[in-house]
């Protein structure tokens, strides 16, 4: 990797070219479990930015530190620290995001996103640098397991976005759209098989796409 | 490529001080927010159990005795608080906290509020882990499931026999695609309500 990095090119790599969950595959483990619904899988992808974001941080911060023997132990202590402190600070000011992504928060730890960023990224790059690839590369997760969360929760359940007050705070009204009745879903898209099923789905969607972008841009050249 | 560390003892000093660093940091984080979490939690709680409560649009009940209760009243459930409120009125009402040990994934902590004339007068869910997308769908901002306790007579429910879901010849919906977690409900509704009544002169003094 260069040492100067455009910010597009971060966003680009981050949202499509080098996207975490298509290409890397990083992650899988919190993006097949919790990508049921829409809200779940909004919540999965908010934490995980916001974790990433201040993992980032840390490991740039104190890059020079980690020696190449015990950065592993120190990137799982950065990012186990980070995940405990953010739990109780929300615990103690924000009781409702909290109850809401109360259960993804454990789950980051085990993101191997996270720990792959620090290690292909951040423990070489400025600060600024750090910061930039933690937003786009948290930003290209959470929109496929967006993705991956509509489409689970509309075929297994018929509705979009159901219960999203519930990540507002309590109190809040706002709900989703109701499709069909859930009566008529088909279960297996909510089960863990439909997390497959959706994912491949996205996978032969965006390789088709970049083998035809791949193949135009071929026959368009000069040569 | 075997790596071989040049300075073993320097990357041993390293990487103690960032582990105290970052239990320290931790440790610190730990003790300056107990007291605030305590207090939102106490918050939190205080508002479910009034959501449960009968009330006119005027009186707020109010509580008026917390009995700690800390017993098992089957293999699967145990009682753990008992709250007793009062409205405007001196109508009594009483709410019990109880957890079931039969979730999906761990323990399902549940609020039971139970008027004078012994109907139920709803349910609430509290801590939990049952599957998102599924068995977390017994909660009321998720499906109406847990309203169909509301109003209950126990009494035209007298067995523990009777507190089943459909599924398993009893009178209770269940949820499609989630069937332990609303079996693990029922149950701990009915095995408190009928230790309710069982205990009722004792525990309405």
């Amino acid at each position: 990797m260069n040492a100067t990095h455009n910010k597009t090119d971060l966003f680009v790599a981050g949202l499509w070219s080098d996207n975490p969950a298509l290409v890397k595959l990083l992650g899988l483990c919190p993006l097949l479990a919790v990508s049921n619904t829409a809200v779940n899988a909004l919540g999965l992808g908010l934490a995980t930015i916001i974790t990433l974001l201040v993992s980032n941080t840390m490991v740039s911060v104190f890059r020079h530190f980690l020696l190449p023997a015990i950065r592993i132990p120190l990137y799982v202590l950065i990012i186990a620290s980070t995940v405990t402190c953010i739990e109780l600070l929300a615990q103690a000011w924000l009781p409702q995001l909290h109850r809401s992504l109360g259960i993804f928060l454990p789950l980051i730890v085990t993101n191997c996103l996270i720990m792959g960023r620090a290690e292909a990224f951040a423990s070489r790059q400025p600060v600024s640098a750090a910061v930039v690839d933690a937003l786009a590369m948290g930003l290209g997760f959470l929109l496929v397991l967006l993705l991956i969360g509509i489409s689970r929760e509309l075929i297994g359940l018929g509705t979009v976005f159901d219960g999203f007050g519930q990540l507002l705070g309590q109190g809040s009204e706002v709900t989703g759209f109701t499709l069909f009745d859930s009566d008529h879903g088909v279960l297996i898209a909510l089960l863990p098989p439909g997390a497959f099923f959706i994912l491949a789905a996205i996978l032969i969607a965006k390789n088709r796409l970049d083998q035809i972008n791949l193949v135009t841009s071929e026959n368009n050249s000069p040569t | 490529m075997q790596q071989v560390d040049a300075n073993p003892h320097r990357s041993g000093a390293f990487l103690c001080l960032g582990v105290a660093m970052a239990v320290l940091l931790t440790g610190l984080i730990y003790a300056l927010t107990l007291n605030k979490r305590e207090q939102t939690q106490q918050k939190q709680l205080t508002n479910q159990i009034e959501k449960l409560l009968p009330t006119q649009a005027s009186d707020t009940p109010a509580l008026i005795n917390t009995m700690p209760i800390e017993q098992s009243i089957s293999p699967a459930v145990k009682v753990n608080t008992l709250y007793q409120y009062a409205d405007a009125k001196a109508n009594p009402g009483i709410v019990l906290q109880v957890t079931s040990n039969q979730g999906y994934s761990g323990d399902i902590t549940m609020l039971i509020a139970i008027n004078e004339d012994d109907t139920i007068n709803g349910v609430s869910i509290g801590m939990h882990k049952e599957t998102p997308g599924l068995g977390d769908r017994i909660e009321a901002q998720h499906t109406d499931w847990l309203f169909q306790f509301n109003d209950l007579s126990i009494n035209t429910l007298p067995t523990i026999a009777s507190w089943r879901v459909k599924k398993d010849g009893g009178k209770f919906d269940q949820i499609t695609g989630a069937t332990v977690t609303p079996r693990a409900v029922v149950n701990a509704v009915g095995t408190s309500a009928l230790w309710y009544i069982a205990n009722r002169a004792t525990l309405r003094q």
